[in-house]
């Protein structure tokens, strides 16, 4: 039962449920944010190999404003934090061009009543399941906030000349390599900026994932995510873990 | 081209498998990619019909290289009856009819033709430098980061399968390091798991090395074979099945020599294959396999009991 009362729901597996619970925490219910975004297009250069400001930076409001509506659920439900969080996203069949971000997660509350929130009073977010919330806690880290990066890059096709020269030979592509690994830095780059300035000791259980998402395959969108941590001010002792050797596989 | 700082430790490794890898001594520093795109040329002769060129040209090997003693052997010994294994792999597959020539008789081809399952070795190789290339940027990234070791990386493989056009090898691994002991000038690379990487190492092994090898046979459809695919009946077609055989076990073989270590052994193997036609005639198979190197410690640094400096230890030499 929740704080108010009320039977609460969540997508918690029963294991995690437990984890969860013993971790310290109750589940408040499940809360989700939505965001719905246009794809518009861009003036660029065939050739050109460069970043598409307006469009990483469109893509990364989108994703926070879904987060933010369901942290908004949270704070509503007096929770902590949201575990379990999954940024999903879809492309909407009724229009062209659009895709819309969901975040989903389950609220909890400290049961001892302690205030796990961030500096600014908004819960924690986390795309931990519950038995990595669990071993985090017992490792002597808290999770702070779902930190991420974006970045959308143009990579240039080939010039015609060069396309000819390079007929007939096995040779790495400088433009494309460099343009890939630009890209991928930067948004690694945005995702350790943001756990930075929520104070966070490192990230976890980061992901670098690349789509095109409704645009052509030469605009490539790169999203570094995970959940930024850090100490706890006063970790429990917890034992080492013991190697077990499964026989199963 | 790294922008990030190093003192933020970032990972992509859960929180389980963070605390297994700090339960052994070490501790992550941070994400390190490496990528390469690189052009893989269209072999000259792949996608012609196998009776054309062996008609009007005779059999080529990869880009125009002649090999037409080998065929002729074939031929004169009725065809496959002495193949050659050694790379570049070639075998062939007579016609059933002992008839192993193509003609033009009434106008039209006559159906009597041999088959060939024959290894394109610029592919395969240009593949293989494309993953050495990546594996070399993440390890110089690394060793920037002051890591002994990468663990976890991941492949991820973009653009043709067939090795045909642009290929694009993306990896990324979580560097590891043991803050005791000074850094290493080429950190160890490994394909397993983090927590498997903690298994290993209490029990006395190390990674050493990540590799990768890669094969792309090509299949001239023989008379033989072509009436297996074209059958109204389930037959097994036993050309395309020796390609596939083949070309998984050449892959294998090439990932054990790329590693710099004599006799030992791989874990976490893992073998992928993807099969296309060409051409009605002409078949590809091609196989890719990734492994990682161990090594067990020394006897005198695993009896010292210090598990990550005898690790370290083993990683310098």
């Amino acid at each position: 039962v929740s704080t108010s009362g009320a039977p609460f729901i969540s997508d918690l597996s029963a294991s995690e449920f437990l984890l969860t619970s013993a971790a310290g925490f109750r589940p408040e219910g499940l809360v989700f944010g939505c965001s719905v975004f246009h794809a518009g297009t861009m003036p660029r250069r065939p050739k050109q190999n460069a970043e598409v400001a307006p469009l990483s930076q469109a893509l990364y409001t989108a994703r926070q404003d879904a987060i933010r509506r369901m942290e908004d659920e949270a704070d509503a439900l007096g929770a902590s934090g949201v575990v379990g969080v999954r940024l999903t996203l879809h492309t909407a069949d009724w229009t062209r061009k659009s895709v819309d971000f969901i975040a989903v997660g389950t609220a909890v509350t400290a049961i001892d009543g302690s205030d796990w929130r961030v500096h600014d009073g908004t819960p924690f977010t986390s795309d931990l399941s519950g038995r990595e919330f669990w071993t985090l806690s017992q490792s002597g880290y808290r999770p702070l906030g779902l930190v991420m990066g974006t970045c959308v890059y143009h990579v240039g096709r080939r010039g015609g000349t060069t396309a000819l020269r390079q007929t007939g030979r096995n040779m790495e592509l400088q433009g494309q390599t460099e343009a890939l690994y630009t890209a991928r830095e930067l948004a690694m780059t945005r995702m350790q900026e943001e756990g930075s300035r929520l104070g966070a000791t490192g990230v976890i259980g980061s992901r670098i994932s690349e789509s095109s998402h409704v645009w052509q395959h030469r605009l490539i969108e790169f999203l570094a995510i995970g959940t930024a941590i850090t100490a706890l001010p006063s970790p429990q002792p917890s034992s080492n873990p013991r190697t077990a050797l499964s026989l199963d596989q | 081209m790294s922008t990030r700082r190093e003192a933020f430790m970032s990972t992509h490794l859960t929180a389980s498998s963070l605390r297994a890898l700090t339960a052994v001594g070490f501790r992550p520093v941070g994400v390190v990619l490496g990528n390469s795109t690189t052009h893989i040329a269209r072999p000259i002769g792949v996608g012609l019909d196998s009776r054309l060129s062996t008609l009007v040209r005779g059999f080529r090997g990869d880009r125009g290289e002649l090999v037409p003693q080998e065929i002729q052997r074939m031929q004169s010994d009725g065809g496959g009856a002495t193949p050659r294994r050694d790379p570049p792999y070639l075998v062939g597959y007579p016609c059933p009819h002992f008839a192993n020539r193509p003609s033009v008789a009434g106008g039209k081809w006559a159906d009597h033709f041999p088959g060939y399952n024959w290894e394109l070795p610029q592919p395969g190789q240009a593949f293989m430098d494309c993953f050495g290339r990546a594996l070399d940027r993440l390890t110089d990234q690394a060793a920037q980061f002051g890591a002994h070791g990468v663990v976890d990386i991941r492949v991820d493989i973009s653009g043709s399968a067939m090795l045909q056009g642009n290929v694009g090898i993306s990896l990324s691994g979580s560097a590891i390091i043991d803050p005791s002991s000074p850094p290493l000038e080429k950190p160890f690379t490994a394909g397993i798991s983090c927590q498997a990487f903690a298994k290993l190492l209490t029990t006395g092994l190390i990674p050493v090395q990540f590799t990768m090898g890669a094969t792309l046979l090509s299949s001239w459809i023989g008379c033989q074979s072509r009436n297996e695919l074209e059958s109204g009946y389930a037959k097994s077609v036993v050309q395309l099945g020796d390609a596939l055989t083949q070309a998984r076990d050449s892959a294998t073989a090439r990932m054990w020599q790329q590693t710099d270590v004599a006799d030992a052994p791989f874990v976490a193997v893992t073998l992928h294959h993807a099969h296309t036609r060409a051409s009605k005639t002409d078949y590809r198979s091609c196989a890719w396999s990734t492994g990682t190197v161990v090594q067990r410690f020394a006897p005198a640094l695993a009896e010292s009991g210090d598990l990550v400096a005898a690790a370290v230890q083993m990683a310098r030499r």
